[in-house]
């Protein structure tokens, strides 16, 4: 037992000394590997919305907010999926580890998805009064990593190929939990709330936590068959 | 050899008739689906806040109320079954077993059938939630009003139809991104159509009415029977429809189509037809002279009218009124008036227009909800009766009779003082406190308020025996805030700016 553990872990020690050379001709295989469509699908259903947002007359300020809120959620949505891998049985024996495996699919999608968000934004400023921008940001980002680190967790702690579905409905259930939840302990705060910058900066720390946990959660387990 | 007598006939593999197996399948895709995390959330989270709301809710619920509130909940419930539901049918996808699935005896649209069954019993454990919460507000002593069954029957028909929903997009498509965006549509839906109104709000599955106060119950109107009628034929179309397109063309199936096609067609025309000429007249009149549909009792000197739903309240304003006027600071006198009571135009149920109602001298507003903090803002309504026998003003007072209105009203209510504080901290900072009578507010400024604080210091007999002494010069339109407090044996702070701001009376 003692001397598989020794194995693995020097195993996992060598794989994470990958030389650059592999990351690069690692790039194109992990691009086909994405699931391109299905961010593509939910980030094409946020945009619609966001449009529908900005053409519907009769939106208020309030439901405008709320409403982008969705579409922030349609964003992580779509990142959630991102580390799906039907291949992922295969692709451990590669000969480098996963944080570069899974940082690469996140550096091929996740400028994507910051374009994405910048139309969407681009969108909402179309109509007068425009949303906090830079508010709304800070919490599609915010969900975007909380994605990002549950997928990587779902990997990380079950044999799954494709966590994106389960962290898809974690999100969805967590975005409904916060919006019901009564007015002054609700983390999507009203225009003009008292608690405006103070809840913005725990969305901040909620980004911070979520770029942190990905690293973390990202690491291949020593001596697990997983 | 006897045993080859008897030909082999059963032995043809052939797909098994009855019901039996699409049974014992949706028995088990419902143990399933009565587990899966989403759902165990989401109804633990709903028990959580029906314990929560048994405990600590309004004593005085208005029933044709409650009942449409019995719908958010499940809302949540039904977009946790549908992901459910959904990943429930995917399953095979997921695990790679589709093929296994198809040497199966029981073909694909009976097993489609089975997992549309699966949704039933979370919709029972619903409707079991729901008829658990209503009859809590049900019994509790302060209840009126009268609740309607196809209201409480819609949350419950709302988790069958998102639960089918969920079946029949994972029957259309096996991408799991079809539940989680079906999800996302419904938030933008009903966060988009919370504020809407018109016949198309009742489209989406429950439908939002929300207003300060209640209506009568015979004025509510809600096509909710029509409603019922809408999400149950819905529910049923899509199911059909997916058994169907799995290979399922029996004759009930198509039968069941047509019905609930039908079903569907009739309860969207009949709720989207809106409420009709003579309910739209029936408000409008209890919003501007309510006095044809209301009963009246005779207590004492004072006359109670209240819409007949709402009589046994009647006990808890002659509680407050008696308060008032046998209250240490109020000379015994034998001063009629009337208390009635008003719906607010913010009632639910987009009931708007209407004239202002038209406060007659001499009455004193009741609203259509009671319990909590309510009987302060009654019991000013009460005391401004008694003290300026004009209750129309809609101004501030900013002299003695501010004071004396607050106080008498702060004296009549149980632990007035703290809750009056309470009152305030509500309210956003701007100096002064507006005490929410329905009708009329009662609103003091700052200076006022702080003599009335200083008053809560003294023991109330004492304070009660210098109004007494007092009352005619205290109740006089002309004397000052600062002549009050001298009589009354406290100081009064200078006026701020923030005092000079409000209109005076």
């Amino acid at each position: 037992m003692r001397v598989r553990r020794r194995a693995a872990g020097t195993d996992a020690a060598r794989r994470s000394r990958a030389r650059p050379g592999t990351a690069s001709a690692l790039v194109r295989a992990e691009a086909r590997g994405v699931p391109w469509r299905l961010p593509a699908a939910a980030w094409g259903a946020g945009l619609v919305l966001a449009v529908a947002v900005a053409l519907l007359p009769e939106v208020g300020a309030e439901q405008r907010l709320g409403l982008l809120r969705v579409v922030a959620l349609c964003g992580a949505v779509g990142v959630a999926f991102a580390l799906d891998d039907p291949a992922r049985h295969t692709t451990r024996v590669a000969p480098v580890g996963r944080p570069l495996r899974q940082g690469l699919r996140l550096a091929l999608l996740l400028p994507s998805a910051a374009v994405w968000w910048a139309v969407v934004v681009a969108v909402g400023r179309g109509v007068d009064p425009g949303p906090p921008a830079l508010a709304l940001t800070v919490e599609a980002a915010a969900l975007a990593a909380l994605a990002v680190a549950l997928a990587a967790g779902g990997i990380r702690f079950s044999g799954t190929t494709g966590p994106g579905a389960a962290v898809a409905g974690a999100l969805l259930a967590l975005f409904t939990v916060a919006m019901v939840l009564p007015e002054g302990r609700t983390p999507f705060v009203p225009l003009g709330d008292a608690r405006w910058t103070s809840v913005h900066l725990g969305w901040c720390v909620a980004l911070a936590v979520g770029a942190v946990a990905w690293p973390l959660l990202a690491r291949e387990p020593c001596g697990s068959r997983r | 050899m006897t045993l080859l007598a008897r030909p082999p006939s059963a032995t043809a593999p052939s797909a098994p008739r009855g019901a039996a197996p699409v049974t014992a399948l949706a028995c088990a895709e419902a143990r399933l689906l009565l587990r899966h995390p989403l759902v165990v959330l989401a109804l633990a989270g709903q028990i959580a806040l029906l314990t929560r709301r048994a405990l600590t809710g309004s004593a005085y619920p208005v029933l044709h109320v409650i009942d449409r509130e019995t719908q958010y909940g499940p809302l949540l419930i039904g977009l946790a079954t549908l992901i459910a539901a959904n990943a429930a049918l995917l399953r095979s996808h997921r695990h790679g077993t589709d093929a296994q699935f198809g040497v199966l005896v029981v073909p694909e649209w009976r097993r489609t059938s089975a997992h549309l069954l699966s949704v039933i019993p979370v919709a029972l454990v619903v409707a079991a939630l729901v008829a658990g919460e209503f009859t809590r507000d049900a019994l509790r002593p302060g209840a009126v009003g009268h609740a309607s069954v196809p209201e409480l029957a819609t949350g419950p028909a709302v988790v069958a139809l998102l639960g089918v929903a969920g079946v029949v997009l994972g029957r259309a498509t096996r991408s799991p991104l079809a539940a989680p965006l079906a999800v996302v549509g419904l938030l933008a839906l009903l966060l988009g159509l919370a504020t809407a109104s018109g016949g198309g709000r009742w489209l989406a599955p429950i439908a939002f009415d929300e207003g300060d106060g209640a209506l009568p119950s015979g004025l509510v109107a809600r096509p909710a029977g029509w409603h019922l009628l809408y999400l149950t034929g819905l529910a049923a179309l899509l199911g059909a429809g997916a058994v169907r397109f799995g290979g399922g063309r029996t004759r009930l199936v198509s039968v069941v189509a047509s019905l609930a096609a039908a079903a569907t067609l009739a309860g969207a025309v009949g709720q989207a037809r809106g409420t009709g000429e003579s309910v739209a007249l029936a408000r409008a009149q209890a919003l501007s002279d309510p006095s044809d549909q209301q009963v009246c009792v005779l207590r004492g000197v004072v006359t109670y009218c209240a819409f007949p739903e709402f009589l046994p309240w009647v006990d808890e304003w002659e509680r407050v009124v008696g308060e008032v006027l046998t209250g240490p600071g109020t000379p015994i006198g034998d001063h009629a008036f009337t208390v009635r009571q008003r719906v607010s135009v913010e009632s639910g149920t987009g009931a708007t227009g209407g004239e202002a109602p038209r406060v007659s001298p001499g009455e004193v507003t009741a609203s259509t909800a009671w319990g909590g903090d309510l009987d302060l803002g009654f019991a000013a309504g009460v005391a401004r009766e008694v003290v300026v026998h004009d209750v129309t003003t809609a101004g501030v007072y900013c002299d003695a009779r501010a004071v004396l209105i607050t106080w008498l009203a702060v004296n009549g209510v149980p632990d007035g003082p703290a809750r009056f504080e309470r009152t305030l901290e509500r309210q956003h900072a701007g100096g002064g406190a507006i005490l929410l009578s329905s009708g009329a507010p009662v609103a003091l400024r700052e200076r006022e308020t702080a003599v009335v604080r200083a008053l809560f210091d003294r023991p109330a007999a004492e304070v009660g025996q210098r109004v007494r002494t007092h009352w005619a010069e205290l109740t006089a339109p002309g004397t000052s805030t600062d002549r009050a407090a001298r009589l009354l044996g406290v100081g009064a702070p200078a006026e701020t700016a923030a005092d000079r701001e409000w209109g005076c009376a």
